[in-house]
């Protein structure tokens, strides 16, 4: 039986792997002028949270189970960091309309795509623009308004995605003891007036498979919330 | 779509009909409105998929237009019945003759495969394909297959290859199958690899760990053709849908065709123009499209080639006006400046608002200027 | 600052990488050259790659907005250098009109489901160009705007595009785009 053999290039991607990720961690980080919010109203948008399994290099599928879980475990976790913090809360509800629905779904889309930016300079020196000068300046811009209209009362929005990722097979023991077995976070707080990314902070390490330990993780990426 | 096994018939396939066997045993039919529970590897796909399926609806490449996706649903409801209601249409902006369904019933037609449709059979037995591979539940049979045969060590590429193909070859089977319970002409299946054989005679998809391997277009095309012949076809009242088809393309055609210039695949293109001329309908926007294929290949023998399509395209009444247009580069391009300054004028007499009118008048101008 | 994990130190040093150093130059806002052949005034501050012939400005990231200079296309050249040996690639012809110039542009970047509107003259510099807009998508589905404006001088095609998601980037920064293009001014030789 043919076997496509795959080890070195494997090695080597799991080096670079380790290299774009596992690469100079950044503190949260503040938009420029932004100390402390006043408003303490926070939009809670639905935290994307996924577990995946796979099963090599190039295939994965998420889990049920864990991912539900992980769910469960992030919103409690959320709920107790901020509120120890003296945030308020707020719900969201997305609208019934298939439209404005939709509208909000394409700006999460644009969100993503620009916490994909910041999360790429973040994790590889070389990747850093320079003329951002090491500051947070994005947006996704004055459109986020629609989450407002929609959603009563709150001024900024958190959006959240962690992503856990779990090898199996035998590629297991290899990565895990290059640390790759890994779970990523992200949150971004967002305002919802301009769309500007106020305050900002990516995790990794840990896991979401208990409440203690997604309880761990979250303290530390909810951590120094300009409130 | 990471990690999500897609079913796409990229090119024909049909074998011997093959038990909807997993690497681990056999793998049960989904049932109507069936959706997996648990923790199994399904689910997961499942919730993968409806995370696709989201990020599709607000993709700008989906074409929205409830008559078209209505109509396509309808055929999925001829050949299925006790599914169609748990699939939905999506109908891609994109000149690749590809289609394909996600296990939780994401059905994605992309416009090139429309073009290449010559009536509903053939499009028909392409969905009963794609049906075939959600009923069989061949993503997850496809995923378990590839954990079982991938280690550290690498993976087992040519079996997970052949794994696929006995998929393909099944799906084939249940196209076929669906199609002629459905009361469709079963030679039309055949038709389909035909026309993708003179299309590309030589060239096979390479296997992609998302694709798949699939079996040679010839050796499906005999397949089909064997079935075919075995089937009762004389005196029977088979339905070919050609005109019913055609209607619902007449709206699209035209950009159709545009993109299928636009790839700039200019031997595949004029087999599928050739196959639509001799077809007879819409004349005038098929020359068109010819002249565009000549003019943009742009060999000097193309050009004339391309003013004598458009001459010809001018003949017939659905003949567009961005004929004169293109006249009007051809000429100016072989210096006949009389000519160019006509075939420009003439368009802008017809379309005086056109988006690039300002730079024809330009063009004009500088055509009408002594030299 | 948190630390960096023993591995990746390492790797980086092995690398020779510089912790300071990166892919990417900063485009300080004022006048810069482009390919010797013309100038242009930026009042941002960008941060630019380049492969070749083409140098790509971009202030928020490559995947959000760009500022990409295609620059001396001459006779019988792609414009993308990766399509060089592609024999049904769009070539650029010298002798090409304006017309003839967008519609190399569009095969080459965009396709057919991408209809270019509001094609006029444009002034590149005191050369005789041209401009159009589109919108289109990529890959990943999201809609995005680009505006293109270009003129052949000296026989070589110079062809600007600046483009960025139809949300929130494109108009962003679409003023001071305005503002670089107005001040294109050709280098005498």
């Amino acid at each position: 039986m043919k076997r496509l053999r795959v080890r070195p290039v494997l090695g080597l991607a799991v080096l670079a792997t380790v290299l774009a990720t596992g690469a100079a961690l950044a503190d949260p980080q503040r938009a420029p002028g932004v100390s402390r919010l006043g408003d303490p109203r926070v939009l809670l948008l639905p935290a994307q949270v996924e577990v995946w399994e796979i099963a090599t290099t190039w295939f994965g599928v998420l889990k049920p189970e864990p991912t539900l879980n992980a769910r469960r475990y992030t919103q409690a976790a959320i709920e107790r960091e901020l509120r120890h913090g003296r945030v308020v809360l707020v719900p969201y509800t997305a609208p019934a309309d298939p439209e404005r629905n939709d509208r909000h779904l394409a700006l999460l889309n644009l969100h993503a795509m620009i916490r994909r930016e910041i999360l790429g300079q973040q994790a590889n020196p070389l990747s850093r623009l320079p003329s951002k000068r090491g500051r947070l300046e994005w947006s996704v811009g004055p459109g986020m308004a629609a989450f407002r209209e929609d959603s009563s009362g709150a001024r900024h929005a958190l959006l959240l995605e962690l992503t856990a990722r779990r090898m199996v097979g035998g590629q297991h023991a290899t990565l895990a003891a290059l640390g790759s077995d890994r779970l990523i976070g992200s949150a971004s707080l967002v305002d919802l007036n301009t769309g500007d990314i106020v305050w900002f902070n990516s995790e990794r390490g840990g896991s979401l498979d208990t409440e203690g330990e997604t309880s761990s993780f979250m303290k530390r990426l909810l951590h120094d919330m300009p409130f | 779509m990471r990690g999500f096994l897609v079913f796409a018939l990229v090119a024909p396939l049909l074998g011997a009909c093959a038990t909807g066997r997993g690497p681990t045993g056999p793998v049960a039919d989904l049932r109507p409105a069936e959706s997996p529970s648990g923790n199994t590897d399904e689910a997961g796909m499942w919730m993968q998929t409806e995370r696709t399926e989201t990020r599709m609806r607000i993709s700008t490449a989906v074409v929205h237009d409830p008559a078209l996706n209505d109509y396509i649903h309808g055929l999925v409801c001829r050949l299925s019945a006790e599914h169609c209601a748990a699939i939905r249409v999506y109908v891609v902006r994109d000149p690749a003759f590809m289609a394909s369904m996600g296990p939780t019933g994401l059905l994605k037609v992309h416009t090139g495969l429309l073009l290449r449709m010559a009536n509903e059979a053939q499009l028909s037995f392409v969905l009963g394909h794609e049906i075939g591979h959600y009923v069989r539940r061949h993503s997850l049979q496809r995923w378990e297959d590839f954990k079982a045969k991938s280690t550290y060590l690498g993976l087992e590429a040519e079996s997970i290859a052949e794994f696929s193909r006995v998929n393909e070859r099944e799906a084939d089977q249940i196209g076929y199958t669906l199609l002629v319970k459905a009361g469709y002409d079963p030679r039309e299946a055949a038709r389909v690899w035909e026309a993708m054989l003179a299309e590309s005679p030589s060239k096979n998809p390479p296997p992609t760990l998302f694709i798949g391997a699939h079996p040679s277009t010839a050796e499906r095309l005999a397949n089909l053709r064997e079935s075919a012949a075995t089937a009762a076809t004389t005196g029977a009242d088979l339905r070919i849908g050609r005109d019913e088809y055609l209607a619902q393309l007449k709206r699209i055609r035209h950009w159709l065709l545009d993109d299928e210039v636009g790839r700039r695949q200019f031997k595949q293109t004029q087999v599928v123009m050739r196959r639509l001329i001799e077809e007879g309908d819409g004349l005038g926007d098929l020359h068109f499209h010819a002249g565009e294929m000549h003019r943009r290949r742009g060999a000097p023998e193309d050009l004339t080639t391309a003013i004598s399509e458009y001459r010809r395209a001018l003949d017939f009444p659905d003949a567009p006006p961005e004929a004169y247009r293109s006249l009007g580069i051809v000429y100016a391009r072989r210096g006949d400046r009389t000519a160019a300054r006509d075939a420009f004028a003439r368009y802008l007499e017809k379309r005086p608002t056109a988006e690039d009118h300002e730079l024809i008048e330009r063009q004009l101008a500088d055509l009408e200027a002594p030299r | 600052m948190k630390r960096l994990s023993a591995l990746t130190a390492l790797a980086l040093l092995a690398a020779g990488c510089a912790l300071t150093q990166g892919n990417y130059r900063l485009v300080e806002p004022g006048v810069r050259s482009i390919d010797e052949t013309y100038r242009v005034y930026s009042r941002l501050a960008w941060s630019s790659a380049a492969e070749g012939k083409i140098e790509t400005w971009t202030v928020d990231g490559f995947s959000l907005e760009s500022l990409k200079f295609y620059k001396g296309i001459a006779d019988g050249e792609t414009l993308l250098p990766n399509r060089a040996n592609d024999i049904t690639a769009a070539r650029f012809r010298a002798s090409m009109t304006p017309l003839e110039s967008v519609e190399f542009v569009v095969d080459s970047l965009y396709g057919s489901p991408f209809t270019p509107r509001s094609v006029r003259p444009a002034h590149f510099g005191r050369a005789d160009g041209f401009r159009f807009e589109v919108s289109y998508w990529r890959g990943d589905g999201v809609k995005r705007e680009a505006l293109v404006t270009g003129a052949t001088v000296k026989g070589r095609l110079h062809v600007i595009i600046y483009e960025g998601t139809a949300l929130y980037h494109f108009e962003r920064y679409r003023p001071d785009v305005e503002r670089l293009l107005e001040s294109i001014a050709l280098i005498d030789s």
